[in-house]
């Protein structure tokens, strides 16, 4: 079986903390944290049809993907997301989005656990 | 010369807490306009740097209680994924004085605080 590509890319954290490790670990500790119950709470308001809660979501996790180096996969869909919630529609098409999203989360997750 | 940072997101605030800490800048931060808008009532910033979308008090609402509530002056640069326009109105018209996108470049934040906050102590 083929190995995933890694998705995970540290171009914009390192050019942003000058290479201090201390700082890039701390930001890496805080994406372990937060982006799984992010992605955890986005699954269950899409569930609920929750789309105040879709549109928060999407923007928090819109917002913490460049700093591993996600928002060329994921910049996107979280974009698109956000936009059908805004609209309070198109549940299915979120639903879909978010498949992608989840997928490229957890295999970041893997990448990044020590 | 302190720097209100309003923004929600726990990794942007961090990141821009470290860089102007490396710049030698005093700053707060908070996490929604509410609270953004006790601190401004209380402390004086030379500078505020305004997310957008943000739980409880946007950004289009914080901006408007600085300009028409507290009439406050000072700059207010606008953080936002998406260039915006309300509208008609753009940023300019709220009362943004500019914008700088994200995922934020250090360079850009870096022109925009000089070119505000060098500004101002031209004026002063």
């Amino acid at each position: 079986m083929k190995a995933n590509k890694r998705v995970t890319d540290f171009t914009y954290l390192i050019s942003l903390s000058d290479e201090d490790e201390s700082f890039m670990d701390e930001m890496k500790d805080i994406f372990l944290k937060e982006n799984p119950e992010e992605i955890r709470l986005l699954a269950q308001a899409i569930e609920e049809q929750n789309y105040k809660q879709i549109m928060h979501l999407s923007h928090q996790i819109r917002s913490s993907i460049p700093f591993v180096g996600l928002d060329l996969l994921l910049d996107k869909s979280l974009m698109r997301i956000g936009a059908w919630a805004e609209g309070k529609k198109e549940i299915e098409k979120i639903s879909r989005a978010f498949i992608l999203v989840k997928k490229i989360c957890e295999q970041a997750f893997l990448e990044l656990m020590p | 010369m302190k720097i209100l940072v309003v923004e929600d997101n726990l990794l942007t605030q961090k990141m821009i807490g470290f860089i102007l800490s490396n710049w030698g800048f005093e700053f707060d931060l908070c996490n929604n306009g509410l609270h953004a808008l006790k601190l401004l009532d209380r402390e004086s910033y030379q500078l505020i740097l305004l997310d957008l979308q943000m739980p409880e008090m946007n950004g289009y609402e914080t901006i408007t209680e600085i300009r028409m509530q507290l009439k406050l002056k000072l700059p207010v640069i606008l953080m936002s994924a998406e260039q915006v326009t309300w509208g008609k109105k753009s940023y300019v018209d709220y009362g943004f004085n500019d914008f700088i996108p994200k995922p934020i470049k250090e360079s850009s934040l870096n022109y925009l605080i000089n070119k505000y906050i060098h500004h101002q102590l031209i004026q002063f």
